[in-house]
């Protein structure tokens, strides 16, 4: 009972935060007198927002942007996953291959976008590459952290009951450092999610991240503002599907 | 001599979800210290000892009931009345001791010139000046909680409350303490409660024992531990101190084979 | 004489093949010599790929174009700026969050999905609001800062144990001195965590901004060279940011473990 009302509370404060900030929005695109173009008032974007989601054009913007994510990721994830095991196959290769990773890792590589574009030109490619590369380092990192921090006593207990060295690399060490892994799929499809859109908007002829970068460069402001919104409930729906199938191992 | 804290019918309940029934953790309990006496307070473990001492010091509020220090009522954390030793020392580890000693003065607003100076004066009393620059981490376990005595010592309380302070030492070290604890604080006329799972302890610190009882916590029994402080290692050996362990030890009740919690 | 020289020879090599620190510093020169190689043989275009040596001397070219050195103080400016306000920002959120189990529950979850979403989405909103100029690079790095921070803040005084809340408690300390002296210091690791990774994000986000649509900076200048086929002088300029950041990066971490010496010498 107790635990009821606490949840009702927690429910209660949100929606006053959200209702506050709908409140301001309505305020200022209203008798706030700020300008549609600067603000878009609630009910234009919601309305614009209506249209996107019956039109079939955004449709396949979906399957264009959701194809490139699924790309990237794959290549991200199944590179970064065979650099991590090739890295972590002895501790001294971790030692190393690991800071290497990490250095990677630290590269702010959204600056090399435009070269990407330069490169593999203005279609679905530079975006993948994007996607893939910045997911790429994670994946790999968190291998070798996985790896890494198997419990060398399982794999001693395992040599004492006489498995082969292939069942301890496939039913020991990948096993136990399957966490890890998993949780760098989880950063590297974030990542890549992240990136594919990015590029989208600063260069691309098609896609959800284009639409936007047209809508407001074409300063459609209420426009603009359902993309955001749209583009907000596609990642909220790759987000729950993401976690849902990299934790059913668990 | 006057009181310097009077406890009149203080009971504690909790309320536990999916449980109707409140658990009565202290039930009417009457209890008062006078001026510059020690007691000690020992029970079962789960027999709300720690409770009572962390609702007299305004840690836990009461149910019903009322805690008067220095003939004032008690309802809230006040340092400058009522000032904790706790079991785990809880030193911050980014001070170091002299001004882990002055913590209390610092948050009481004195200025650092004379805050520090009389955290100085409480390590000397500790024999611990030459550490004073140390950090926690520095020290011994026993050292340790020698500075949070000090901490206490230096609010110039009129009640020390130590819940277990020394449960972590091992028993050379504890009895070591225990014996300048009755130094400083005879030396000092404190007046303190001062909860213990040792009997050993209870006798050896005490003007006054106090038995509690499990659920609901009750008073069970006081004896008056007739002994001048401050006491020495010697009083351990003597009939009187062997008499009165026994006794309590009786009183306690522990059924055979869950005697580890009433002794140590 | 002669076979000892050989044998003091054979172990040093020999120490070197054991080394780490040689094989990966082997790893990186063969990795540059190759690209050299396939650039300067003709294997891919220069004008896509040039050779390292080429982007080394486009270095120092890139420090001689007022332009180039006026976009790292533009991009400077808007880092250390909108650093600074998400880092405000950040504890005065993150605090409160950290200590209040309602707060905590109520909007952490909000502030963690806003954390995983492709923020960029949201620059549009930042470009129309403010314009072109820095003002809404600063207020975008700010804006995707501020998620960072908050969150390892959050964790950060989360460590704060139940006994030090007591002390604080039983010993009187006013709000000032609570904070001050037992929250800031308990939640040390998590704040410098933060602030890292609210540097490195707001570092991305001013970048991205840039790149997205902007008059100066960094980014803008990637857009120029790129856009004149200038690939050697983009690569210098990726090549300068990330020596910063790395150099950032361990300054950080030689700043964290002074900070926190005492912690690392109550765990040994």
């Amino acid at each position: 009972m107790r635990r009821r009302i606490y949840q009702l509370k927690i429910w209660m404060a949100q929606t006053a935060v959200v209702l506050a900030i709908v409140g301001l929005w309505l305020y200022v695109t209203g008798p706030g007198g700020v300008s549609p173009l600067l603000i878009a008032p609630p009910g234009d974007t919601l309305q614009e927002l209506w249209q996107l989601i019956w039109s079939p054009g955004t449709w396949s913007d979906v399957a264009t942007t959701g194809s490139e994510i699924v790309a990237a990721v794959l290549i991200a994830v199944s590179s970064g996953f065979v650099i991590g095991f090739l890295g972590s196959r002895t501790a001294f290769r971790l030692e190393v291959w690991e800071p290497l990773v990490a250095l990677g890792y630290t590269i702010p590589f959204v600056v090399f976008y435009p070269l990407l574009l330069l490169w593999l030109g203005i279609d679905e490619a530079s975006k993948i590459a994007f996607g893939a590369l910045n997911g790429f380092f994670a994946m790999a990192l968190n291998t070798m952290k996985g790896f890494k921090s198997v419990d060398q006593k399982l794999v001693r207990t395992a040599y004492a009951f006489g498995a082969t060295p292939r069942q301890i690399e496939w039913a020991i060490k990948l096993p136990a450092a399957m966490p890890i892994v998993l949780s760098g799929v989880r950063i590297a499809t974030a990542l890549a999610l992240i990136t594919v859109i990015f590029a989208e908007m600063v260069g691309s002829r098609k896609g959800l991240g284009f639409q936007l970068a047209k809508t407001t460069g074409t300063l459609q402001t209420s426009l603009s503002y359902a993309y955001i919104i749209f583009i907000l409930m596609f990642v909220g729906i790759l987000h729950v599907i993401i976690e849902r199938a990299s934790s059913t191992r668990r | 001599m006057s009181q310097a804290v009077i406890v009149d019918k203080l009971s504690v309940h909790y309320t536990i979800e999916q449980q109707p029934e409140p658990i009565v953790a202290l039930d009417e309990i009457d209890l008062s210290v006078k001026k510059g006496e020690l007691v000690t307070i020992i029970g079962p473990s789960g027999c709300g000892k720690s409770t009572l001492l962390h609702t007299i010091g305004g840690l836990i509020s009461p149910t019903s009931g009322s805690i008067h220090i220095d003939g004032t009522p008690l309802l809230g954390p006040d340092p400058k009345r009522a000032t904790f030793v706790f079991q785990e020392y809880t030193l911050l580890p980014w001070k170091n001791l002299v001004e882990n000693v002055a913590l209390g003065l610092k948050f009481a607003g004195i200025d650092r010139a004379s805050r520090t100076a009389r955290a100085m004066e409480q390590l000397k009393l500790m024999r611990l000046e030459q550490y004073a620059h140390m950090h926690p981490d520095q020290v011994s376990g026993g050292m340790q909680q020698r500075v949070a005595v000090a901490r206490a010592l230096a609010m110039e309380p009129q009640l020390i409350l130590m819940d277990e302070p020394f449960g972590a030492l091992d028993e050379q070290t504890r009895m070591m303490i225990g014996a300048e604890i009755s130094r400083i604080f005879t030396l000092e006329n404190r007046s303190a409660l001062f909860v213990t799972h040792s009997l050993d302890e209870a006798v050896f610190l005490a003007d006054r024992v106090i038995l509690l009882t499990t659920r609901p916590g009750r008073i069970k029994e006081e004896i008056i531990v007739d002994e001048p402080r401050p006491r020495t290692r010697k009083f351990l050996e003597t009939r009187r101190f062997v008499d009165i362990r026994s006794h309590l030890f009786a009183s306690l009740d522990v059924p055979a084979g869950d005697r580890e919690g009433a002794d140590t | 004489m002669h076979g000892g020289a050989t044998a003091v020879t054979a172990g040093w090599l020999v120490a070197a093949w054991n080394s780490a620190a040689v094989h990966r510093t082997t790893i990186l020169l063969c990795t540059l010599a190759l690209w050299e190689a396939i650039s300067r043989l003709g294997v891919v275009d220069p004008i896509f790929l040039p050779p390292p040596s080429t982007i080394v001397l486009a270095v120092t070219e890139i420090f001689d174009d007022p332009r180039a050195v006026a976009a790292f103080r533009v991009t400077g400016l808007e880092l250390g700026l909108s650093f600074v306000i998400a880092a405000v920002l950040g504890l005065a959120i993150g605090i409160p969050l950290g200590l209040n189990r309602f707060l905590r529950d109520a909007f952490l979850p909000p502030i963690l999905f806003l954390l995983s979403t492709p923020k960029a989405i949201f620059l549009p909103i930042f470009l129309i609001l403010f314009g072109i100029g820095v003002d809404s690079k600063i207020a975008y790095g700010a804006f995707s800062a501020f998620f960072y921070i908050v969150d390892n803040v959050v964790g950060g005084v989360g460590l704060l144990e139940a006994k030090r809340r007591r002390l604080a408690r039983a010993f009187g300390a006013p709000l000032r001195h609570y904070l001050v002296d037992i929250v800031i210091p308990s939640a040390l690791p998590g704040i410098f965590a933060g602030m890292w990774h609210g540097l490195r994000q707001a570092l991305a986000a001013v970048l991205v901004a840039e790149l997205f649509a902007s008059d100066s900076g960094v980014g803008y200048m990637v857009r120029i060279y790129t856009n004149q086929f200038r690939t050697d002088k983009t690569l210098a300029l990726v090549a300068v940011v990330s020596l910063l950041v790395i150099v950032a990066g361990s300054l950080f971490n030689r700043l964290e473990v002074r900070m926190n010496r005492w912690r690392a010498v109550a765990h040994t």
